[in-house]
C-alpha cells in the first residue's frame, strides 16, 4: 500500500470522484425543470436501475464482455508494440524498414479499416479485438521507439563498461529506458481504444456497453442506456488511470513518484 | 615521492622494459595508435601517432584542450572503441576475475532507473555475482563515499556531486585492475569539486589502483597526477609527459607553491599554442 499512495494518479484519485458528484446533484434537481426527463432521467432513477440492471439483469455479461475485448486487444497491441517499438529503437536497420509503415498506418483512422478486417476474418470477435489491438500497437511502437531511442549513449556505454551482454542491455538498460514512454502510451492506447470499443459494439456486435448504448436509444429505453454510458466512463477511468498507477509504481525515478 | 613498488614489479619492469634507469612496471601501453571517427564532413582522425606508457599503479592525468581526442582514448583503453591502427597493451594480473578496466565516466553516468545500491552493484551483477555478495561490496563502497543514508535513493534525487559519487562507488566496487576517469568532475562547483578530488584520492592511495584521469583543467590534473600527459590536438598525440614532483598529500599547507607554479607554467606553455589553434580553427 505504501508503493501505492506514492503514486500521482492515487494522490489525485478522491479529485476524480468530484465531477461524477456534482454532474448527479445538478441533474437530479435540473430534471423535470430545464431537462426533459424522456431524454435526461435523474439519478434517482437511473441509479436504482443500475443495480437492477446488473444484480438481475444482463449487464454484468455486456460489461465482462467489453472488458474482455479491451484487456486482449490492449495485450496484444501492447505486447507487439513493446516489441517492434524496441527493436526498431535500437537497430537502425529495423527502424528504416519499420517507420514507414507506421507512419502510413498512424494518422488512419482504424475504424475505416473495420469492414476490411471483416472482409478478411469475416464477422467474428478476432476482428473486434484486432481492430483495436492495432489502434494500441501503433501508438505503443512509435512511443516506445522514441523511448529506446531517448536513452543516452552514456547509460549504453556504461552498462557495456560494466560488462553487460545484449541480453542484459536490453533487460537494464533498454527496457527501463523505455518504461515511462511505455506505460503513458498504454494508456492512451487504452483511452482510443475505448474509443473504438463503443463504435464497434455500436456498429457490429451483440454483446458488450457499446452495443447496450445503441440498442437502447434505438428501443427508447433511455434509463438503461444512461446505465450503459457511465458503466463504460467509469471502466475507462479505471483502465486508464489504472495503467498510469502501474507506471508510476513501475518506474519510481521518473519524479511524478513520490516516497 | 614516488609510491613504493613492490620487488615482484621491479623484476617485472626490468625484463619487461629493459631499461636501466626505469625501475617502474608499465601497466599500459599504448603505441602507434591510430582513430578516425566519420561525421557528416568526411573522417575526421581524432588520434594519430599516439605512443603513451602508464606505469602501474601510478595516477597519470591526460590533460588537453577540448577535442583532442583524450576522451576517445579512454574508450580505445576500456575497449568500448577500437583502433583503426596501433595496439594497447595492458598488463593483466592472471588472479581473480577482476575486470581489467573500469570507467567513470563524465556527467549522467549512472542509471536514473536504478537506485544507488543498484546502480553500485551493476558491475558485479554482471559479472554473475549473487544478490547478497554484491551488496554487502557495494555498501561497503557506498560507505567509502559517504552515501550510506541514500543507498535507495535514486539519481534524480541527488545533487551533481553526489551522483558522481555514486559512479566512482561503482568503479571501485568493481576492484578494476586499471581505473578510467573521464573528467568526472567536469560539471562540478569549485567546493564540491576540491572535496570530491580529496575523497577520490583517498579511495586511491588506500587501493594503490593504476588511473587514467582525464582532464582539460591544468590545476586539477597537478593536483591529482603523478605523471601528466599533455596532448597535442587535430590529430589527438601526446606532446610532452610532465612529472609532477609535489608531495602528497597536496593540502595547502603542504604545498611548494613556488615549484607548482613552475609545473602550471610548464603546462601552459606545452597547452598554450595548442590551445590557440584548436580556437583559431573554429
Amino acid at each position: 500500500m505504501t508503493l501505492l499512495t506514492g503514486s500521482r494518479v492515487v494522490r489525485q484519485l478522491p479529485s476524480l470522484l468530484g465531477p461524477f458528484v456534482v454532474l448527479a446533484l445538478v441533474w437530479e434537481f435540473a430534471a423535470g425543470v430545464l431537462l426533459d426527463p424522456r431524454f435526461f432521467p435523474p439519478p434517482s432513477v437511473t441509479l436504482p436501475l443500475a443495480a437492477e440492471l446488473y444484480l438481475e439483469g444482463d449487464f454484468l455479461t455486456h460489461a465482462a464482455a467489453s472488458v474482455r475485448r479491451i484487456v486482449l486487444a490492449t495485450a496484444i497491441g501492447a505486447s507487439a508494440g513493446i516489441a517492434v517499438g524496441v527493436v526498431a529503437g535500437w537497430s537502425r536497420r529495423a527502424r528504416l524498414l519499420v517507420n514507414p509503415h507506421l507512419a502510413v498506418l498512424y494518422p488512419l483512422p482504424k475504424i475505416a479499416l473495420l469492414p476490411v478486417m471483416f472482409a478478411i476474418f469475416g464477422l467474428t470477435e478476432t476482428v473486434r479485438v484486432l481492430t483495436m489491438a492495432l489502434a494500441v500497437f501503433l501508438l505503443v511502437s512509435i512511443n516506445t521507439m522514441g523511448g529506446v531511442r531517448s536513452i543516452e549513449d552514456v547509460h549504453v556505454e556504461a552498462a557495456l563498461d560494466n560488462g553487460a551482454g545484449t541480453l542484459d542491455l536490453y533487460r537494464e538498460v533498454i527496457l527501463p529506458g523505455a518504461r515511462p514512454q511505455i506505460f503513458s502510451s498504454i494508456s492512451m492506447g487504452l483511452s482510443v481504444g475505448f474509443a473504438l470499443l463503443v463504435v464497434i459494439e455500436m456498429l457490429a456486435a451483440e454483446s458488450g456497453l457499446g452495443y447496450i448504448i445503441w440498442n437502447s436509444w434505438q428501443l427508447f429505453t433511455i434509463p438503461r442506456m444512461y446505465v450503459a454510458v457511465f458503466s463504460i466512463n467509469v471502466l475507462g477511468v479505471l483502465f486508464v488511470h489504472g495503467t498510469e498507477v502501474l507506471g508510476d509504481v513501475l518506474t519510481p525515478w521518473d519524479g511524478t513518484y513520490q516516497q | 615521492m614516488e609510491p613504493p613498488r613492490t620487488s615482484i614489479d621491479d623484476a617485472v619492469a626490468d625484463t619487461d622494459t629493459g631499461s636501466a634507469d626505469n625501475k617502474r612496471s608499465v601497466r599500459i601501453r599504448a603505441s602507434g595508435i591510430e582513430k578516425a571517427y566519420t561525421g557528416q564532413d568526411g573522417d575526421v582522425q581524432a588520434l594519430s601517432g599516439m605512443d603513451l606508457e602508464v606505469y602501474d599503479s601510478e595516477f597519470f592525468c591526460l590533460l588537453g584542450p577540448s577535442g583532442c581526442g583524450k576522451s576517445t582514448f579512454l574508450r580505445l583503453v576500456s575497449g568500448l572503441l577500437e583502433a583503426d591502427a596501433g595496439e594497447i597493451d595492458i598488463q593483466t594480473e592472471s588472479n581473480g576475475d577482476r575486470p581489467t578496466t573500469s570507467m567513470v565516466f563524465q556527467e549522467k553516468g549512472i542509471f536514473p532507473w536504478k537506485s544507488v545500491l543498484d546502480n553500485v552493484a551493476f558491475g558485479l551483477k554482471m559479472r554473475g555475482i549473487g544478490k547478497q555478495r554484491r551488496y554487502e561490496i557495494a555498501r561497503e563502497y557506498i560507505q567509502k563515499v559517504n552515501l550510506s543514508e541514500f543507498e535507495n535513493a535514486y539519481p534524480h534525487q541527488l545533487s551533481g556531486g553526489m551522483a558522481q559519487r555514486v559512479g566512482i562507488a561503482r568503479a571501485f566496487a568493481n576492484d578494476p585492475q586499471v581505473l578510467l576517469m573521464d573528467e568526472p568532475f567536469g560539471d562540478l562547483d569549485a567546493q564540491t569539486k576540491r572535496y570530491l578530488q580529496e575523497e577520490l584520492l583517498s579511495l586511491w592511495s588506500e587501493s594503490k589502483k593504476t588511473v587514467v584521469y582525464v582532464t582539460h583543467d591544468i590545476e586539477e590534473a597537478i593536483q591529482l597526477g603523478d605523471r601528466l600527459g599533455v596532448m597535442g590536438a587535430r590529430p589527438g598525440h601526446v606532446k610532452e609527459i610532465v612529472d609532477v614532483d609535489l608531495d602528497r598529500p597536496r593540502t595547502r599547507e603542504n604545498l611548494d607553491i613556488a615549484r607548482l607554479e613552475a609545473l602550471q607554467t610548464r603546462v601552459w606553455d606545452v597547452l598554450s599554442d595548442e590551445v590557440q589553434r584548436t580556437v583559431e580553427g573554429q
